[in-house]
């Protein structure tokens, strides 16, 4: 079979284009193409159905493991298919490991070494018992969170563009010097003791949570990341779409309770927005999956993220 | 900075959009008469520009309220009046409201320094160009002049316009500098809710967000630019679409 590779301006990508076996996969036709160019591996390539004049919406997305039989048009030997570069990739994991080890390191930097003395402040510094808990705290999470990405989750996608590496980098690391710079300040002020012991106890039973949370997020795929999107079912997935997400942001409220910072808030805040962004795609691409047609099982209703609002 | 009506828009909301246009294209229109009637009393002009002499109190009242206005613009984002995104319109309207409201407006260096006479010229020249190519675009009629000018003149103003923001945010961040004037600006640990603003380290870090932001949005108005007049000076007969 003969597949020619175009870019979406038309210009051809492989010269002369690729010959395959006709029971060749979409997957050999990348692996051909990275032959033929040398630098788009394929991670790198997004591989399109050219857009039919008069149809509008979104092109079709050639599947990895699909044939490529599938998506010739009856009889013909030939097929043509549209080729974006998407970048420089890297590993999921390699993305989280280093968005979640940039607040692991700062955040002891605050605590334990002597920085206050540049943002001018001298002397004794006294540590309230609470200042202590939350650096155990907040390290423990971003822990908890690396551990998860490389032993827990089953990720869909193996690969990121290097651009969001920066771009979430920034988001976490600044967000946790923002928040270590206040929580161990020298002149920060404690909340009561009941107090704290009410913020870190619903913070603990939400980080274990979401802990089960994902667990049971992991149990909806093999281990080869195959399986696709199910619904997720038991424990708080019987009433929320994205658990997960609700247990992190009420883990985050219970260390904000314990440690009262305005930065604290800020972070929870965002984060919130964020997260209830990607929850509402999920929700909606979840109902969409599971419509209830064709013998395909129907999406129950359920919260997306903050119950009773949301 | 892209701000495309949405296609399914009633009459109405076209209408409040023309009028919201052509108010801001004569508001900054004004305030360009204003800053040059201003310069040319000036009497030593290669020195007056550099404390942009005269031109704040004249302006001070317009350029309130026409850039004040530019809030409407996240408002028209957010309820999807226009196409753009909400969260990104914030930001480019949030870094001019700290020049006028938190820099300009409180400390004599900035208003009188050089930075001022850039942002008053800088300013009104690409509101104007970018406030009537909206209101046209609403009418479906964008006299190709005034698109050329939209993705031309941003070339040299908006670097213009930075360098001037920059300078009147250093002064100001100069001034604040010791602390018993830092004192009446600031609010300071400790307190019960743990939070403290320094309005030097708040300077400082408004200046650094411009090393990010800015290469970023002109690297887009300048791909902008290439798929609406076309690239460099070879191309300049422009494709028809
Ligand atoms: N503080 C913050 O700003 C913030 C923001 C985001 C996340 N977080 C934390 O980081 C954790 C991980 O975030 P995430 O966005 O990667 O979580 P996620 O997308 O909800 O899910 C984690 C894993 O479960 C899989 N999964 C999700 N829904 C599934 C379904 N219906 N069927 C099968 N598999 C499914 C995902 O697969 P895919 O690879 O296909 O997505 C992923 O591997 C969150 O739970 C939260 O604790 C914090």
């Amino acid at each position: 079979m003969k597949v020619s590779v175009v870019s979406r301006s038309g210009r051809e990508v492989v010269k002369g284009g690729v010959e395959l076996k006709d029971s060749a996969k979409v997957a050999d036709l990348q692996e051909a193409i990275h032959a033929k160019t040398k630098k788009y591996y394929p991670a790198r390539q997004r591989l399109t159905l050219p857009a039919q004049p008069g149809k509008s919406g979104k092109p079709v997305v050639l599947n990895q493991k699909a044939s490529l039989s599938e998506y010739c048009e009856k009889g013909s030997g030939s097929l043509t298919v549209v080729f974006k570069d998407l970048g420089p990739q890297v590993y999921y994991s390699t993305l989280f490991f280093w968005e979640y080890v940039g607040p692991l390191i700062i955040y002891p930097i605050f605590y334990y070494l002597p920085v206050y003395k540049y943002f001018g402040y001298e002397g004794e510094r006294v540590i309230h018992p609470v200042q202590t808990y939350a650096m155990y705290y907040f390290c423990f999470h971003y822990f908890k969170r690396i551990m998860e990405t490389f032993f827990v989750h089953r990720f869909s996608h193996a690969t990121s563009p290097v651009s969001n590496v920066f771009r979430n980098c920034a988001y976490y690391w600044t967000f946790g010097a923002y928040i270590a710079y206040y929580c161990n300040h020298p002149l920060y002020t404690p909340v009561s003791d009941l107090q704290m012991k009410i913020g870190f106890g619903i913070g603990v039973v939400c980080q274990i949570a979401n802990f089960y949370c994902h667990i049971l997020l992991r149990n909806l795929r093999s281990p080869t990341g195959s399986g696709g999107y199910q619904i997720p079912r038991g424990f708080l997935f019987n009433i929320v779409t994205c658990a997960n997400y609700t247990t992190e942001i009420y883990q985050w409220l219970g260390f904000n309770i314990a440690t009262q910072t305005v930065a604290g808030y800020v972070f929870l805040a965002v984060a919130a927005a964020i997260m209830t962004n990607w929850a509402l795609g999920k929700h909606s691409r979840l109902r969409k999956l599971f419509d209830g047609k064709d013998g395909r099982p129907k999406y129950p209703r359920r919260w997306v993220i903050l119950p009773p609002f949301l | 900075m892209s701000t495309k009506t949405s296609n399914k828009q009633s009459g109405l909301a076209t209408a409040y959009l023309i009028f919201y246009n052509v108010v801001l294209t004569l508001g900054w229109a004004f305030i360009l008469v204003l800053t040059i009637q201003t310069a040319l009393k000036w009497k030593t002009p290669k020195t007056d520009i550099l404390t942009a002499k005269s031109i704040y109190p004249t302006v001070e009242f317009y350029l309130l309220v026409f850039q004040t206005a530019a809030i409407l613009e996240v408002v028209h984002a957010a309820v999807g009046l226009v196409r753009s995104n909400p969260i990104l319109t914030l930001f480019q309207v949030l870094s001019r409201l700290i020049v006028v409201w938190l820099v300009c407006y409180p400390f004599k260096d900035a208003k009188n320094s050089l930075g001022f006479s850039l942002v008053c010229i800088a300013w009104p020249i690409a509101e104007i160009v970018r406030y009537s190519y909206y209101a046209f675009n609403l009418i479906n009629f964008v006299p190709s002049f005034i698109t050329w000018c939209r993705y031309t003149f941003f070339i040299i103003l908006y670097p213009l316009g930075v360098t001037g923001e920059l300078i009147c945010i250093y002064r100001a961040f100069e001034y604040v500098a010791p602390l018993n004037i830092r004192k009446q600006y600031s609010y300071f640990l400790p307190n019960k809710y743990n939070v403290s603003f320094d309005a030097y380290y708040s300077f400082f870090i408004v200046m650094l967000l411009y090393i990010p932001i800015f290469p970023k949005l002109y690297g887009h108005m300048l791909v902008q630019r290439k798929k609406i007049v076309g690239g460099g000076a070879k191309s300049e007969a422009k494709k028809t679409q």
